[in-house]
């Protein structure tokens, strides 16, 4: 059976998730998505997969929280702020295609053995360190000139913009 | 103890979650937030099997699960600036960030 | 000497005061004389023998008692190496220190009633004010997040409390990626600062948390970069062993400390530091001149006074993590214990950094965010390529 802290940190995580979607003021939806990502940072924390946690908390909380929580507060306005109501039916397809798919997930997983593996054989970071600088040195690569390229294209995206305004 | 199959149904639950603000919210913050919520359904996924999840060929542990989410951390965060720089722009020329109502695109 | 008696309340004091000395003094002075000349003299009386609980049994059963589990983390985390040892040393200390350090640079005096030496006891006194001054939440704040701010801030301080080592053994929390944890819980305080912004719905703290989200995100990435080096030499990202003798950043430094071998780094950190901790000549935010307390502006009482303990405390957490990084730690002469030389090493690391307050102008934002995003990270990325090229030609 699951621990304590496992099912304190489930409850966190997923209700911030819910709370990201589903508050009335925006910004407290950013908050949520910032516990929600935390929370999936403790699930790390439970792993045994702490390089992992760290970096879902430097990058997820320390930069995309922040950049997310700078965005909604640089682009509110009160007219959407407090979003216009989705209609019942839309809420209510929507709800269903959430819950048909946790559930079918959840009859995969129960119908499986996977309650029978509960022991982690964690693997060190150094680990990581040697996957990523021998085998997948080449995805390294490929995804430094990805996140250069967002870079640039972000910044110019904000640029052209702010020319126009002149 | 905890057993993989926990932090499976946890993931299912932040997909599922995720699924339903794809299909109801029309705010572009929102989908991006649920957009947010599946990767990080995904990434749970990915280390709880790499750590749960022997290699094959012997009892040595392996370190690809992790190595994966941080290649997809990375990603997301360029993900991340590059759509909350389109919102700020959709938001400066239409004043909106609903995406039912950017239709200048369509024909 | 002291007034002449007059009143009966006066006698009173008097006497209070005569018999407060007395019980102060008898213990600490008079009982080891007594017991000093026992054996000599061959004196009556043994006390301890009369007495049925034998003290120094006691404090035997009690150094036990601490030492077992969970009363010796227990014990960590609130007393010796945790919070209440941080707030008082940092906050209240070196608070004082602080402004005792500024008056006298700058030919005042500095607080002098409070205590009976130098004014020693001014933060004690300025603790108990706003403990007792109300709290005041003004109209149109999102009072939920208002108030859980200085909470999350204080949180961020205590997580960070828990990973300094003061001593091989002294620590709250080890774990084996020690060196980056600290950053990355470093990470939460833009978001904590820019809802305190946000949440006082008023100008001032906004312009404040927005001051303070663009210099904190500025200057973590040199803060962090800058250690790279460090982490490089010593080959490990703990601070302190997980086991005894084995690799740890301070234990690598026992031959020659890190601020020699990498001083490029050390400059980038310590001026990263004084960023991240919005100190003179980087408080932006709180620039009382312009923008009255920055984000700090709406919050009175204890929770203003949280903030200031959150902020002491992190000036105690950089600077121990500059000892730990470049100063060696707790290394140093055997017979002084290592939290000495630890808690040493720290208070000179803080005076330094209290320094500027005293001699340098506010810098302005345009400089300050050059001088992040351009000379403090490329200066950060040379001392990393440099240390990588002599490690990987093997001269260190």
């Amino acid at each position: 059976m699951a621990d304590p802290t496992f099912i304190a940190m489930m409850v966190v995580t997923v209700g911030s998730a819910i709370v990201a979607l589903e508050a009335k003021e925006i910004v407290y939806g950013a908050i949520g998505l910032a516990g929600s990502l935390f929370g999936v940072a403790t699930l790390f924390f439970l792993l045994d997969a702490p390089y992992v946690a760290v970096f879902q908390i430097a990058v997820y909380i320390g930069a995309v929280a922040v950049l997310i929580l700078f965005t909604v507060m640089l682009v509110r306005q009160e007219r959407w702020a407090k979003e216009l109501p989705t209609n019942a039916l839309s809420k209510f397809a929507g709800i269903a295609t959430g819950l048909a798919v946790t559930i079918a997930l959840a009859f995969a997983v129960l119908d499986t053995g996977l309650f029978s593996i509960t022991q982690t054989n964690p693997a060190d970071f150094v680990k990581i360190g040697e996957l990523i600088s021998t085998g997948y040195a080449p995805v390294l690569e490929v995804l430094a000139l990805i996140l250069a390229a967002s870079v640039v294209g972000a910044l110019t995206l904000s640029r052209v913009d702010k020319e126009e305004k002149k | 103890m905890n057993s993989l199959a926990d932090f499976v149904l946890v993931s299912a639950m932040l997909f599922g979650i995720g699924i339903y603000g794809l299909a109801t919210k029309r705010n572009a913050l929102r989908l991006l937030f649920a957009v947010e919520i599946m990767i990080n359904a995904a990434n749970l996924n990915f280390v709880a099997f790499g750590q749960f999840l022997p290699f094959a060929q012997a009892a040595q542990p392996s370190a690809l699960g992790q190595t994966f989410v941080l290649f997809s951390i990375a990603l997301a965060a360029a993900e991340a600036a590059v759509i909350l720089a389109i919102v700020v722009v959709a938001y400066r020329l239409h004043q909106d960030v609903d995406v039912s109502e950017l239709k200048s695109m369509q024909g | 000497m002291s007034k002449p008696i007059t009143t009966f309340e006066d006698f009173i004091k008097r006497i209070l005061k005569v018999v407060f000395w007395v019980l102060l003094f008898l213990p600490l002075i008079g009982v080891p004389i007594y017991y000093g000349l026992y054996g000599y003299l061959h004196l009556p009386i043994d006390f301890f023998a009369l007495a049925t609980v034998k003290p120094l049994e006691f404090l035997a059963f009690q150094i036990n008692l601490i030492n077992t589990e969970p009363f010796k983390t227990l014990f960590a985390l609130t007393v010796f190496p945790g919070f209440t040892f941080v707030a008082v040393y940092s906050t209240i200390f070196m608070g004082w220190v602080e402004r005792k350090f500024t008056a006298k640079i700058q030919l005042r005096t500095g607080p002098m009633y409070a205590g009976k030496v130098e004014g020693i006891a001014q933060n004690f006194a300025d603790f108990f004010k706003l403990l007792f001054k109300e709290i005041i939440i003004p109209n149109g704040v999102d009072t939920a997040t208002f108030v859980a701010i200085p909470f999350a801030l204080m949180a961020v301080a205590g997580a960070l409390i828990a990973l300094v080592p003061l001593s091989p053994t002294t620590y709250i929390a080890n774990p084996s990626v020690g060196a980056i944890l600290v950053f990355a819980v470093l990470g939460f305080s833009p978001l904590i600062v820019l809802l305190a912004g946000w949440a006082s719905n008023s100008k001032y703290p906004f312009l404040g948390g927005l001051r303070a989200l663009h210099q904190l995100v500025a200057y973590e990435i040199p803060l962090i970069l800058s250690l790279v080096g460090a982490v490089i030499l010593s080959g490990s990202l703990n601070l302190a062993p997980l086991v005894p003798g084995g690799p740890s950043i301070v234990t690598a430094q026992s031959g020659i400390w890190f601020i020699v071998l990498q001083p490029l780094g050390a400059i980038v950190f310590f001026v990263g530091a004084l960023a991240e901790l919005e100190r003179i000549p980087f408080d932006l935010p709180e620039a009382d001149s312009e923008l009255v307390a920055g984000w700090q502006t709406e919050y009175t009482s204890m929770l203003f006074g949280t903030f200031q303990l959150a902020n002491f405390s992190r000036m105690y957490i950089l600077a121990g993590l500059f000892t730990t990084f470049f100063l060696g730690g707790w290394l140093g002469p055997a017979p002084v214990p290592p939290e000495v030389w630890f808690i040493l090493k720290t208070t000179a690391v803080m005076i330094a950094m209290m320094l500027p307050r005293s001699v340098m102008p506010r810098v302005r934002i345009d400089q300050l965010l050059r001088a992040g995003w351009v000379k403090l990270l490329a200066l950060s990325f040379a001392n990393m390529f440099v240390t990588m090229v002599i490690v990987s030609l093997g001269v260190a």
